[in-house]
């Protein structure tokens, strides 16, 4: 945490409502985008990014012990978003029951097999590996977004997520395996 | 190096973390072993999919009425909370606070009648009319101060609370006591 972030946060503490705008302004676009990894889309983005800032505003007499905002501010923003996602599994399908991919992901797949490994630009080829990520359990799904895309270190996911690095590499290593399993035809 | 070190390895051979040593052992082993270099090749390709997804990219207008919508959120959700009949009560707050926050209010009220500046919070006429506004302001603890007006809050800061009341008593300032997390209030 910079100089400069931790007077922010400790005038935040001591009530500045001057300091909680301006920790809004540097910090919502890596909320929205953990978020958006996270929901996949934009409404559900807005709705963690907006109520994590709440959240935290609410729990700022917590942020005195806390020597990290940024992994606070996104292990709420992973705790949200990932009920959020339980509460939406419940009323849908499973996704924790992820061994075969839908017959539709799996025929895009296929159609999609003759393209460039990394053209990455081709949005359909980012939609899939979007609906791969997307069939990763809630917890599984934050480690991979947090590491793989958005490139966090091994030790700033587990303290974000505050557990210990080995269940970040765990969880990592069956997630990528399925993802692996998922887009075989691209790899 | 074995097969089983390749796999745990991987990652940090990918993100650059590797001792230069310990990358030579790394590739040493992948030259000679057919099943690990297939294997770290489609990690490899994996990664490079996962680190060039696109960024989601909403309009830049976005991104200010965000912060808009953050402040209106926090401060209407978990500030005030404008009851227009009743004092809701809050489970939540310590024995001590729950004694004392009234207490000192109640202090301020009176404090603030005798003054003659304040005669908008005059307790007493609670018990005349029952056409109040309540306002329940969580700060170190919860409380309700009643008006006969809405009251417009001005700022904030922590167990500072500066408000109006135009429609009451002019366009005065009230400035609550401090309240210090032991619970006891101090004079205005
Ligand atoms: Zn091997």
């Amino acid at each position: 945490m910079t100089d400069e972030i931790k007077i922010l946060v400790e005038k935040f503490t001591q009530g500045d409502q001057s300091a909680y705008t301006e920790l809004v302004r540097r910090f919502q676009k890596r909320v929205y985008v953990l978020a958006y990894r996270m929901m996949g889309n934009h409404i559900d983005a807005d709705e963690v990014t907006q109520e994590t800032f709440v959240r935290i505003y609410e729990k700022r007499h917590e942020l005195k012990t806390i020597s990290y905002f940024q992994s606070f501010l996104l292990r709420v923003a992973s705790n949200y978003a990932i009920d959020l996602l339980r509460r939406r599994q419940k009323r849908f399908i499973s996704i924790e029951d992820e061994t075969e991919m839908l017959p539709s992901v799996q025929a895009e797949l296929v159609e999609n097999i003759a393209l460039p490994d990394k053209d990455l630009e081709n949005a359909e080829l980012a939609e899939i590996i979007k609906q791969a990520i997307d069939r990763l359990p809630p917890r599984q799904k934050i480690t991979v977004a947090l590491h793989d895309v958005e490139g966090y270190t091994m030790t700033e996911v587990a303290m974000t997520l505050g557990c210990p690095e080995a269940t970040v590499r765990s969880n990592l290593h069956i997630a990528r395996s399925k993802l692996k399993k998922w887009l075989a035809k691209m790899l | 190096m074995n097969c089983r070190h390749i796999e745990i390895y991987g990652d940090y051979y990918l993100s650059n973390t590797l001792s230069p040593p310990l990358r030579a052992e790394f590739e040493e082993h992948l030259n000679g072993c057919a099943p690990c270099r297939t294997n770290f090749e489609r990690d490899k390709k994996l990664f490079g999919l996962l680190v060039s997804l696109p960024l989601p990219n909403p309009p830049e207008e976005y991104w200010q009425n965000l912060e808009k919508n953050i402040l209106a959120k926090t401060f209407e959700e978990s500030r005030l909370e404008f009851i227009e009949n009743g004092i809701k009560k809050d489970s939540s707050i310590k024995e001590y606070l729950r004694f004392a926050i009234p207490l000192a209010a109640m202090f301020i009220l009176l404090f603030s009648s005798l003054l003659g500046n304040f005669g908008f919070l005059n307790p007493f006429n609670m018990i005349e009319s029952t056409r109040f506004y309540s306002y329940n302001i969580e700060l170190l603890g919860n409380y309700q101060i009643q008006a006969r007006e809405p009251i417009e809050f001005l700022s904030q800061t922590e167990g500072v609370l500066i408000m109006s009341a135009p429609g009451n008593a002019g366009y005065g300032l009230l400035i609550m006591a401090q309240m210090q997390s032991h619970g006891r209030g101090n004079d205005l």
